[in-house]
């Protein structure tokens, strides 16, 4: 079990998962369902007794792409809480440590 | 000829056959006319007969207009059929998507052979393995086991999800650039059919129903399982527009379907023909698009383990268990 400066060290590394690793991927995942989340109805559209029905196979598609957005939100969600979590977790952590504390705050002075 | 004109082709096409129906009946008349007609000695003067005519040319007109009412009609469904531009938005949509969660590598495009760079920012979910594996406590084990561990299979698969998602819309824009070639096709060969309905030759026209190769299944994307990436065998289905295919090389030159006509009736009916098939061809590529989208939805809902990953426990500890055995327990 760690304490002191090497639990600082541990504890740092939650924290930097917890504000950049986790919430970067957040980000990717957040973009990536903005981009999908699209319901291009009237492309599909046409007045007439023409295909496969009056909006051909949109009906199909959007619910396999309303599917795809959802996991991506999802995705995106579970790694900003997660990522809340570890952060809230660093400093519990740090809480019960004083060394490990001001290691941590040293480590997370340094970090840009 | 162009697609913008239809409905001006379409009553070209009409007031052709008409024009042309009448005057084949008057002219039959006409001659039945002249053949019974001896004049001066008996029958109908000159005179006579083209009053006669002109009445008959008048009693006849409704019924030859009604003959080709529908002509517009068969036309007007196209006029406003989607435009093969309106779906270049959703597409690029797709493809920022597909960028986004694109690993490299394994992520081409087997359809389009075109490739997606890494997206570098998605390796930092495997980078914070490291602050975490000297955690010891079971939320710490679970996400990485559970989230970080299988996050390169999990990515892949809704990448693919994004890629057959692009290539139906390319699919069903392919549809229509095919649907507005062969209706126009159709209308130039037609209303040329009616300008040569008495010449050897020039009465048939041949349309290459560009619709029926409009669409292509291609391979399908397997999708993959754990941190290793194995095969999970399983795939999704990929349907595109052919002209977008690299594997499938160029398209095929369809095989051209003729139709003749030497009367406005039969020119008209081969037209008829011809609409009705081309429409029967819109249907089947849409349903087939239909019809993979279906596919894959099922294979998305009977396999949602593949697409994404549990919510770690993590996210949803309540404050205060961070520290206890499950939540991240101590470091070592």
């Amino acid at each position: 079990m760690s304490s002191g400066k090497e639990l600082g060290a541990d504890i740092f590394g939650l924290w930097r998962a917890g504000t950049r690793n986790l919430p970067d991927v957040a980000t990717v995942y957040a973009e990536a369902s903005t981009a999908c989340d699209i319901e291009p109805t009237q492309a599909f559209a046409r007045a007439g007794d023409l295909g496969f029905g009056p909006h051909g196979p949109w009906s199909s598609w959007q619910t396999l792409n309303d599917e795809l957005s959802s996991l991506l939100v999802e995705t995106s969600r579970n790694l900003r809480d997660t990522g809340r979590a570890l952060v809230a977790a660093a400093d519990d952590f740090a809480a019960t440590d004083t060394t490990a504390r001001a290691e941590f705050d040293r480590l997370r002075g340094r970090t840009p | 000829m162009s697609f913008d004109q239809l409905a001006q082709h379409a009553e070209e096409i009409r007031a052709k056959a008409v024009r042309e129906q009448l005057r084949l009946e008057c002219d039959s008349y006409e001659r039945d006319l002249e053949r019974d007609s001896n004049y001066p000695f008996w029958g109908d003067s000159p005179y006579d007969i083209d009053r006669k005519v002109r009445q008959y040319r008048s009693d006849l007109t409704p019924k030859v207009e009604s003959m080709f009412a529908d002509v517009p009609q068969l036309f007007a469904p196209f006029e406003t059929c989607p435009d093969p531009a309106a779906f270049d938005t959703p597409i690029n949509a797709l493809e920022r998507t597909m960028a986004k969660l694109s690993t490299g590598q394994a992520s081409n495009d087997p359809a389009s052979a075109t490739t997606y760079p890494a997206n570098p920012e998605l390796d930092k979910l495997s980078g914070s393995e490291s602050y975490l594996e000297d955690w010891t406590g079971d939320a710490a084990r679970e996400f990485k086991e559970n989230f970080i561990d299988p996050f390169p299979s999990i990515v892949h698969n809704q990448y693919a999800l994004a890629l057959v998602s692009r290539h139906a819309l390319e699919a069903e824009k392919s549809v229509w650039i095919a649907a507005r070639h062969d209706i126009d096709e159709i209308a130039h060969g037609a209303n040329k059919a009616l300008d040569h309905m008495y010449d050897c030759g020039g009465n048939s026209w041949a349309v290459g129903f560009a619709i029926f190769s409009a669409v292509v299944a291609v391979a399908s994307i397997p999708l993959t399982a754990g941190s290793s990436s194995m095969a999970l065998g399983l795939s999704l289905g990929i349907i595109s527009g052919a002209a977008g295919v690299a594997s499938a090389g160029p398209p095929p030159e369809p095989e051209k379907t003729s139709f003749s006509g030497n009367s406005p009736t039969q020119v008209i009916n081969a037209l008829r023909d011809a609409i009705g098939k081309l429409k029967q061809g819109i249907a089947d590529q849409e349903r087939a698009i239909a019809d993979t989208m279906n596919r894959n939805h099922n294979t998305l809902v009977v396999n949602r383990a593949s697409f994404l990953s549990p919510r770690p426990a993590l996210a949803d500890a309540a404050p205060g268990t961070y520290t206890g055995p499950g939540g991240l327990g101590y470091a070592h």
